[in-house]
């Protein structure tokens, strides 16, 4: 059954509005959240698949480029998720432990495909029309997705925790399995191609 | 294997350089956030590297809607059920019978038979009565907003005045979002969280008619102010 108390996983800090202790209340209450689905509380269960959820389905199509793939392998995920709970390590943050468990579950998938992806060019034409403007934003905006596309899973990985997930670099290091200079480095690689990006579409205009 | 040489021969400038990102999302140690500004005060390279990281990051964070998460969700219960079926007897008192999973009835058919008739009536019983306890223990008012609780009740933490959370429909497209942001006058400080929260810092005498904005839009689930109290 569920017990402990919070206090322990969150330490006294001098300003009480930084990013940093907001995190730090959210991580606690889904660590008791851990706690309960541990215990067999499906309705426990449901609240946090229903926090993961946009996430994580957003995070699987960006690493994986696959859209009917993802309920599948976000399923697996939850699943591990609902079975292992008990076995979650409060060291770490229960996000990192689930978008790592995510990562590993979308590789393996990824590995399983064998048909190479193109960057999806159609869905930009398909969105309802609005003011013009907006459309517009929306068309640079997918031009620049699918240049993130064309990258590596690895560099979309990290691209995608970072700017979508608000993660820090030692958490993308966690959830990758990998050192934290690497992390760093497939970022700088990463932006560069994106900058370089932005760079030739501002000269064509 | 060539960007690995980068972190090897490292300049302070290439090291402010590749911590940009995360100074840009707020995740970053204090005392590296504090360098990183501190550099930027004096490189007009890496400002300018930072103005085009967050233009980036904006075009990047122009999404479509969110999808929902119910058909999903209940195509995965039935497998919860089947996972009942391998734990020990209490674990699966938490189960429900699967209607529409194959696999889950032909693994539970494959249990009764294994199993000699007086434990099934055993374990039936105390099935039912776990059944009995856990209903208990899940029809209690107050266990209903455990989606929200991560932010309305931060175990305690204070904030000064002007805090306020606000959580928006989960379905409601960032541009929305954004636009009722913008209008209700208040920073965001953090956000989204995992529950599409965000905190928010509205100048002191503001804060209630903030409120009482972002209260009025159909897209904002949850919009409150934030506890002053320091706990005992």
């Amino acid at each position: 059954m569920p017990s402990g108390s919070k206090s322990g996983a969150l330490e006294p800090v001098d300003d009480e509005t930084s990013p940093a202790t907001v995190r730090k209340a959210a991580a606690a209450d889904e660590a008791a959240l851990l706690r309960y689905i541990a215990a067999g509380d499906r309705k426990a269960f449901d609240a946090l698949y229903r926090c993961y959820f946009p996430r994580l389905t957003r995070f699987l199509e960006r690493v994986m480029r696959r859209p009917h793939a993802v309920e599948e392998v976000l399923n697996d995920t939850m699943l591990v998720v609902w079975r292992k709970a008990g076995t979650f390590n409060a060291r770490s943050k229960v996000s990192t432990w689930i978008f790592s468990i995510a990562y590993r579950k979308a590789l393996k998938a990824i590995k399983r495909f064998d048909d190479p992806v193109e960057p999806d060019e159609e869905r930009v034409e398909s969105t309802e029309p609005g003011p013009e403007q907006e459309l517009m934003h929306r068309q640079r905006s997918k031009l620049l997705l699918q240049q993130v596309a064309r990258m590596s899973a690895e560099h979309r990985t990290v691209i995608e925790l970072t700017y979508y997930h608000g993660c820090a670099y030692r958490e993308i290091a966690q959830i990758m399995d990998c050192p934290v200079d690497t992390v760093k480095t497939r970022m700088f690689h990463a932006r560069r191609r994106l900058r370089q990006f932005l760079a030739d579409r501002r000269q064509e205009l | 294997m060539a960007g690995r040489v980068l972190s090897f021969f490292k300049s302070p400038h290439q090291g402010v350089q590749e911590l940009l990102p995360w100074f840009l999302n707020g995740t970053l140690e204090d005392e590296e956030a504090a360098s990183v500004e501190k550099h930027l005060q004096s490189c007009p390279v890496c400002r300018e590297e930072l103005q085009c990281l967050r233009a980036i990051r904006e075009e990047y964070l122009e999404n479509e809607p969110l999808p929902q998460a119910e058909a999903a969700l209940a195509r995965l219960r039935p497998r919860l059920d089947e996972t009942a079926t391998v734990l020990p007897p209490l674990r699966r008192a938490g189960g429900r019978p699967a209607p529409s999973s194959a696999a889950a009835s032909r693994s539970r058919r494959g249990l009764a038979v294994q199993l000699p008739a007086d434990w099934v009536k055993f374990a039936m019983a105390v099935q039912f009565l776990l059944i009995f306890a856990l209903g208990w223990v899940l029809l209690q008012p107050g266990r209903t907003d455990l989606p929200y609780r991560a932010l309305a009740t931060a175990g305690g933490l204070e904030r000064p005045s002007g805090s306020a959370v606000v959580v928006f429909d989960p379905n409601a497209p960032q541009r929305e979002v954004t636009r009722i942001l913008r209008a209700s006058g208040a920073h965001v400080v953090d956000g989204p969280t995992v529950s599409n929260g965000y905190v928010l810092v509205v100048p002191g005498p503001q804060l209630d008619a903030a409120l009482e904005r972002l209260r009025a839009e159909p897209a904002v689930v949850l919009a409150e102010p934030l506890q002053l109290e320091r706990p005992r």
